[in-house]
């Protein structure tokens, strides 16, 4: 019997490992295209070309390129991975980046001829303070460049990756106040996390702002597409690679440009002409240990993991307990006949089933609490401790719901009284019954907090984006990922069904029953 | 003594009332047995005594004092009160013993041993000691409901209320229910039964309620209400009547109104077609050939066809106003005789204090088709 089990439990792990051998073999492959060079920037018609969803640049490609396919991506790093994989023919990026992302996969190449030029600037919020901020801005920004600091920070971040970070932003005194900069770490060399701190020219100009006009420093990562909502009230400034463009500047505020440059086309250095490919395919096993590498060991980047897994289950577990006491309360309060409390059950209940959870914590962290100095992982805290108190309501009440009224009624005739018959009778049935709910319940909570990286909480999946942008290697973040959440939710269910198996009344022996009681005769 | 009193006690939910301003008096040591039909509101009247769905006018005193409900808990005089039920209603998370116990413990504050103690003595009584360990669910009905009872008299109730507490059960289950049940009796508790089960409710009663109507329709000892029942639909429910009847009033009738309704409440009992044909035969040779030509606007005629299924008998009648009008004494010879051939001889009543003087019965012994 036990020895069956053992076969085919190892049965079981050797097909998952063969099915991860393989994910990773096909992850690596690269499809096979035809082979039309690129000589000149009006080769790229007719291919498809990825760009950043958030990118300035599409309305240009679709005019430039009107028989393309432009296909927007979420960041760089599925970018890359997609170019090196042949998904996509080519893709667009400024010239700085560019070569940033030549040095992650030595694949790639691209055309030194430019297709527009770009401007970078700091953007503030469009308000008395932001426009004040501004005109600072500007004239520290002029001076940096009239000494030539400027031209050696952005160069010396660009041409060095292993550039250190000279200032200490954690202990830049507050003679003027504080200033709360926001920034993006997932599109390149400007701006990125190193050993988990923020690293890059955007940052270093930043900090070498707020040290010489007398600011300390808070650091605010956010999504790309997230910027905006956080200077609503969240930031007082920001600074990502940011070109200006005519539509930003319509609603906030640009400083004059620090950075101006050149946007080039990239793609697999084998289709483009006169580009040496330098790199030879490593073997498959060398592939492999480089990969995971790079996700894991370099730059200490388990401690993201561990970062991640922390926030996620910080989270959840707050959100399991909180919740589970929250919906209980309520729910004995509705009981009680506060009946406000059922109707807003209710319409709370409605409104998270009809809007992704992701809207309602971005309406909490960005409208709700946009102006309050609150962080994302209370605010997801908060908000999951309501979604999963709902959840218990309804669980509580429709599993009291399903028993027979007669259970009430007996109860009644015994002369319980209506707590000893909430307690004693109803809940440890509706308990019994509902236990499967719950446990789904609890699994769909830990899912759902994969979301919280939109709200700046650093939890599992963004933890796993962060690094994929990083490494431009999807293979072992994702997997890795996905078992942790695999384990981490078996974990929960394995808590569960102990506490359910301690609270099973039928798992009881003699001896609890006849507790206190001596059997004589 | 009288333990409860009803006084004027009404009962609806919604527009329709249960019970309609009813009073009763339950004696101390009264083995009450609650016989009526389906839906009349038995189990209504349980409830209101109980105090768990009190009545929406009218009081009930228990030992002289009004029970008021506060809140949903109830007041402390309801715990002499117990109930067993149709469906058992223990509680599945509990063994037997549980079952038995808690509510003791929570209710009366007993000690667990002290609970334990009058647990253990109340399942040998019942003869479920054996299985005390045991939950509900792997009992068979009469020991679910053996249990029901052990827990309700541990509670030591002055007063306890059985509703079909055999309705579930097959036979030989019910016997065994139904012997625990005339055990208790013996010991002198208060008791009322709902019970469909006739022989039962004469054997262990000193007290019969008919409820009908939403009131105690008919009250008596045993023997008064099962051999000599007063009122109509006593009798009709004792004798398990069924009964069809159609009314005539004035000069014009739909003949074939009451031909569908007759034909569709014989078949509902299975009677022969010959009978039925008969029958109907008879009521157009009498209605169409003797009565109708005296109709006037004042005229009044029911017919009615009330079967018994506890004799096999069926009475057809036909009474009618007007003056003396005796099918016997008709001048139409051949009519005469056919109604006798279909009948095979009828009786004529003339009863001066009826509204409609002349009655003509016919008795028949219905044979069923197999
Ligand atoms: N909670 C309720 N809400 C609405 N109507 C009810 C309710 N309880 C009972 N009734 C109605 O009251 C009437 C009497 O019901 P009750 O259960 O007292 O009858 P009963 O005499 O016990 O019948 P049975 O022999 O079928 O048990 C029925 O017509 C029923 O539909
Ligand atoms: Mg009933």
């Amino acid at each position: 019997m036990y020895e069956k089990r053992m076969i085919k439990n190892s049965i079981k792990w050797v097909l998952t490992a063969l099915l991860i051998m393989t994910v990773f073999m096909l992850s690596s492959c690269v499809r096979e295209t035809s082979e039309k060079k690129f000589e000149s920037l009006d080769d790229f018609n007719g291919c498809t070309i990825g760009v950043d969803k958030e990118s300035a640049y599409i309305p240009l490609l679709e005019e430039r390129y009107p028989d393309s396919d432009i296909i927007p991506y979420n960041d760089y790093s599925d970018i890359i991975y997609a170019c090196g994989t042949g998904k996509i023919d080519a893709f667009v990026a400024d010239e700085p980046n560019m070569v940033w992302y030549l040095e992650e996969d030595p694949r790639l190449g691209y055309l030194p001829d430019s297709l527009c030029g770009f401007k970078y600037g700091f953007m503030f919020p469009k308000t008395e303070e932001g426009k004040k901020l501004r005109d600072e801005f500007n004239i520290f920004l002029h001076e940096l460049s009239e000494s030539g600091e400027l031209t050696g920070i952005i160069n010396g971040w660009t041409d060095d990756f292993d550039k250190v970070f000279e200032i200490n932003i954690n202990e830049l005194p507050d003679t003027n106040g504080r200033l709360t900069f926001a920034t993006s770490t997932e599109n390149g060399v400007f701006d990125y996390l190193r050993n988990g701190e923020f690293v890059g020219a955007d940052m270093d100009i930043a900090a070498h702002f707020c040290q010489r006009m007398g600011y300390a420093m808070d650091v605010v990562d956010v999504a790309f597409a997230a910027l905006p909502a956080t200077l609503r009230g969240r930031a007082d400034f920001c600074g990502a690679a940011l070109p200006i463009t005519e539509e930003r500047s319509k609603a906030f505020l640009f400083s004059d440009p620090y950075l101006d440059g050149n946007v080039v086309m990239g793609a697999l250095g084998s289709r483009i002409k006169g580009w040496n490919v330098e790199a030879d395919e490593l073997p498959f096993f060398e592939r492999v240990a480089d990969e995971f590498q790079n996700t894991f060991i370099k730059d200490n980047r388990w401690k993201m993991f561990l970062v991640g897994i922390g926030n996620t289950l910080l989270i959840t577990l707050s959100a399991i307990v909180l919740g589970t006491v929250l919906g209980f309360v309520l729910f004995l309060l509705n009981r009680k006949g506060v009946r406000v409390i059922g109707i807003i059950e209710g319409k709370l209940s409605d409104l998270i089933e009809r809007i992704p959870v992701v809207i309602i914590l971005m309406i909490f962290f960005y409208i709700i609490f946009g102006r309050s100095d609150i962080s994302g992982v209370l605010v997801s805290t908060i908000g999951f401790t309501v979604i999963f108190a709902v959840s218990i309501y309804d669980i509580i009440s429709s599993g009291i719901e399903s028993i027979d009224n007669g259970q009430e009624e007996a109860a009644y005739s015994l002369g319980f009284s209506e707590k000893d018959t909430l307690l004693l009778i109803l809940l440890p049935q509706a308990i019994q019954k509902s236990s499967g709910a719950v446990k789904s319940a609890m699994v769909s909570l830990i899912q759902g907090t994969a979301i919280v990286g939109y709200i700046a909480v650093q939890d599992l999946t963004r933890v796993s984006d962060l690094i994929r942008g990083q490494t431009y290697e999807a293979f072992f973040p994702v997997i890795a990922t996905a078992l942790i959440y695999y384990f981490l939710s078996l974990f929960l269910t394995f808590i569960i069904n102990h506490i359910g198996l301690k609270f099973n009344p039928e798992k009881r022996g003699r001896r609890d029953i006849l507790e206190g009681v001596n059997e004589h005769d | 003594m009288s333990m409860i009193e009803l006084l004027n006690i009404s009962k609806s939910y919604g527009q329709s009332t249960v019970l309609k301003d009813m009073s009763m008096v339950i004696n101390d040591g009264d083995i009450i047995a609650v016989i009526g039909p389906s839906g009349c509101g038995k189990s209504t009247l349980m409830r209101c005594i109980i105090g768990r769905d009190p009545p929406t006018s009218g009081k009930v005193l228990y030992n002289g004092t009004e029970l008021i409900k506060t809140g949903r808990d109830l007041p402390k005089s309801c715990e002499k009160m117990g109930m067993v039920f149709q469906n058992f209603n223990l509680f599945p998370h509990m063994t037997v013993l549980e079952n038995v116990m808690v509510p003791q413990i929570r209710v009366l504050g007993k000690s667990r041993q002290e609970a334990y103690d009058k647990a253990i003595s109340l399942l040998r009584k019942v003869g479920l000691a054996s299985r005390r360990f045991e939950y509900p669910e792997v009992l068979s009905g009469g020991q679910k409901q053996r249990a029901a009872i052990a827990r309700t008299l541990a509670m030591d109730p002055e007063v306890v209320f059985f509703d079909e507490p055999t309705s579930l059960l097959d036979p030989l289950m019910t016997e065994e229910v139904e012997h625990v049940i005339a055990e208790i009796a013996g010991e002198g508790i208060t008791m009322m039964i709902v019970t469909h089960n006739m022989e039962f409710a004469r054997n262990i009663s000193n007290r019969v309620l008919y409820l009908d109507d939403g009131c105690v329709y008919e009250d008596g000892s045993p023997e008064q209400i099962f051999d000599n029942p007063k009122k109509p639909k006593t009798k009709a429910f004792i004798r398990k009547l069924r009964v069809y009847s159609f009314e005539i009033f004035g000069k014009d009738y739909d003949f074939p109104e009451f031909v569908a309704g007759f034909k569709q409440f014989c078949a509902k009992q299975g009677f022969e077609r010959k009978e039925i044909n008969a029958a109907l035969a008879t009521c157009d040779e009498i209605i169409n050939g003797i009565i109708a030509p005296t109709l006037n606007e004042a005229s009044h005629i029911l017919m009615q066809a009330e079967h018994s299924e506890s004799t096999g008998e069926t009475i057809y009648s036909i009474s009618y106003s007007g003056d003396r009008l005796d099918p016997h004494d008709t001048d139409d010879f051949l009519r005469l005789k056919l109604i006798e051939h279909y009948t095979g001889g009828f009786l004529y009543e003339f009863l001066e204090d009826e509204e409609m003087h002349n009655r003509v019965t016919v008795v028949k012994r219905s044979i069923k088709q197999a």
